[in-house]
């Protein structure tokens, strides 16, 4: 009897789990779910959990992933207001508001892509089409208008993908702004002059600032040296001047000084090689001529 | 059970009894499959990471209890729940190469060969290569990584979703598209050579900032821990240019340099040449003065004696000085005059003799 017990329970228990099966299904986080009874959508579910439903093929249910998807928008030329030709490519982050309408009007993610796709090309040229190029890019931050150009796309797409597809646009952003293939030719140009133009001025600069340097700094040596010669000078000066007051002692014999003077002054020129005539009457030569007197006083 | 005990069918009974025994291990089996089963519903949150319990696709537990941390937990089994795992503590990163030029094939290992160049033409076709425009309208070629963790892990596990092949990066598309974004947006204020030399950092701080405030808005559940320059470049096509430029700029500041270096020479120089000229100045003073007080005692000395004997004294110092000075003569020459007179021709000698030498 046990086998038979044992059978049964297993067939029972089979079979309540095959009949739940077909009447239970849970949505799971971050996804939503529609129920449709013969085709036709009858509830949405938006709150993850566990739900009952008719067994196939009474109802059915379409479960989506409710998490916000990222859409790579289309990267194509568009005119800006004062007419240049630019490529900007933006994305935007969609997500399902409404579950039952998507369903009926989009069915896929992919397909809601395909649908998100043509309503941000259009409106992104015609928002583009609003703002001059100097609103993208410029050096003074204050004048560009990025962040208002994104919410103008996105209000102006926001309506229409909710009422026709039952999608919530929850941010734009642009990604790439890119110049036409011709245009980047001039510019290439235009850098290689800017270029050129500062690779001069750094050579000139160059120049100009070691000329302006080495000619300070011979300014400076100049006013140097004119100062060590002044100060040279003028030590020279005290000298001589200090030395003058030793010249006094020679005024208690003018004469004396004068003859000591010429004393030296004779045996320092004599030092030199040179020759020497002198009158034979000069002392002590005088002896030479035989005088043996001793001289008269 | 009559048949069982008829022993004229013995077959019978030996599929009866084997029948038995396998419903018996049949049982135990079942038993331990069961045990299994309610034991899978053991896991394990590692230590950098954070988990949701999903009991029939909603997320269990109330409030903060709905995060589970590491350590051993208990829930139920598949398919009842699941877990999933959020790596919360672990620094991640995405990189974005929209704004980067081609790369280089890979050119055949030669050595010592230069890598061939870059096939570059004349401009670029959109799509083709990356770049953003800088505020002065010229184009920049940038490569950037961005570090983030998790700070919400709900967030980022059930907001947003991956277009890639694993699901377990999340947030990924939308991290990285905001980081282009960023980028472009940052690029578009500053001037080329912001972006390639002087400002790199504020760049890289722009780009950090503006990824910020569009994530915080977003709600992706992510904190970015850091924004990188992995790489900046002007375009190939004009990167030649570039490298005039930081050609010239060396160039001048070598010659700057070199002028420097002439101007620390000349001033050196010229002091050398003033202390030189200020210390000849005092000697000639200092010798002035010893010179003329040196004569000066000197001629006190003289005057002593000489004004007690003029003439003597005179004569003395006369021949005194002749005699010092005739020492060094070589040759003696005496001639007389037309007069009959002799004149004495002394020829001094070059080179001084000394005294004792003399003849």
């Amino acid at each position: 009897m046990k086998r038979n017990s044992l059978l049964v329970i297993v067939g029972l228990l089979m079979a309540v789990l095959f009949v739940l099966l077909q009447v239970l299904f849970t949505v799971r986080e971050g996804e939503v779910a529609v129920v449709t009874t013969f085709g036709k959508p009858q509830r949405a579910i938006t709150a993850a959990g566990l739900y009952g439903r008719w067994p196939w093929p009474i109802q059915r249910v379409y479960h989506f992933d409710n998490r916000t998807h990222v859409l790579e928008g289309p990267f194509e030329e568009t005119l800006t207001k004062d007419g240049k030709n630019i490529i900007v490519g933006v994305y935007a982050g969609w997500r399902i508001a409404d579950p039952t309408q998507f369903l009926e009007r989009v069915g896929t993610p992919e397909q809601a892509e395909r649908d998100l796709d043509g309503l941000l090309r259009n409106y992104k040229n015609a928002v583009l089409g609003q703002y001059e190029f100097s609103s993208l890019v410029n050096v003074d931050p204050k004048a560009i208008r990025f962040e208002q150009i994104e919410q103008q796309m996105q209000t102006s797409v926001t309506p229409e993908a909710r009422a026709r597809y039952g999608v919530a646009l929850q941010f734009i952003g642009i990604r790439k702004i890119g110049l036409p293939e011709a245009i980047t030719e001039k510019v290439f140009q235009r850098m290689r002059a800017e270029r050129n133009q500062l690779a001069e001025r750094y050579r000139s600069e160059g120049e100009g600032e070691a000329i302006k340097i080495r000619a300070q700094a011979d300014s400076q040596r100049d006013q140097i040296l004119a100062k060590a010669e002044a100060d040279a000078k003028r030590i020279q000066a005290e000298g001589d001047a200090k030395a003058a007051q030793y010249y006094q002692a020679f005024e208690k014999d003018p004469q004396l000084a004068m003859f000591l003077r010429k004393l030296e002054v004779m045996e320092e020129t004599l030092k030199e090689k040179s020759t020497v005539v002198l009158s034979a009457e000069t002392e002590p030569f005088d002896l030479l001529r035989g005088d043996t007197a001793l001289p008269k006083k | 059970m009559p048949e069982r005990s008829t022993p004229q069918n013995p077959g019978y009974e030996a599929l009866s009894d084997a029948l038995s025994v396998s419903f018996r291990v049949l049982r135990w089996v079942m038993v331990l499959l069961l045990a299994a089963y309610l034991l899978s519903g053991i896991f394990i949150v590692g230590q950098n990471e954070n988990a949701f319990v999903l009991v029939f696709g909603k997320i269990a537990g109330l409030g903060a209890d709905r995060v589970k941390g590491p350590g051993l937990h208990w829930t139920f089994p598949r398919p009842i729940a699941e877990v999933v795992r959020i790596p919360v503590a672990r620094v991640q990163s995405v990189e974005t190469t929209t704004f980067w030029h081609k790369e280089a094939p890979k050119p055949p290992t030669m050595p010592g060969g230069p890598p061939p160049p870059l096939p570059v033409g004349p401009s670029i076709r959109p799509g083709e290569e990356g770049y953003t425009l800088t505020g002065d309208a010229n184009l920049l070629h940038s490569k950037w990584a961005v570090r983030y963790t998790i700070d919400d892990p709900e967030a980022y596990a059930f907001h947003f979703r991956y277009n890639g092949p694993a699901d377990d990066r999340v947030g990924e598309d939308v991290i990285a598209r905001e980081l282009d974004h960023a980028i472009v947006m940052a690029t578009a204020r500053f001037t080329i050579d912001q972006a390639l030399r002087t400002d790199i950092e504020a760049v890289r701080e722009a780009v950090a900032s503006e990824l910020q405030k569009r994530m915080e808005a977003l709600g992706v559940g992510v904190k970015i821990e850091g924004v990188d320059l992995l790489d900046v470049s002007p375009p190939l096509q004009v990167i030649d240019a570039f490298n005039q430029v930081v050609a010239a700029e060396n160039e001048r500041s070598e010659k700057i340099s070199a002028a420097r270096g002439y101007a620390a020479r000349t001033l050196n120089e010229a002091q050398g040449q003033a202390a030189k000229l200020i210390a000849e100045g005092q000697t000639y003073a200092q010798r002035v003065v010893s010179e003329v007080s040196a004569d000066a005692d000197y001629f006190n000395k003289v005057c002593e004696q000489y004004v007690k004997d003029p003439d003597v004294i005179g004569r003395t110092l006369l021949q005194d000085t002749l005699r010092r000075t005739l020492a060094n003569v070589e040759k003696d020459l005496v001639s007389p005059d037309s007069k009959g007179q002799f004149e004495l021709r002394l020829q001094i000698s070059r080179e001084q003799k000394k005294i004792g030498e003399t003849k």
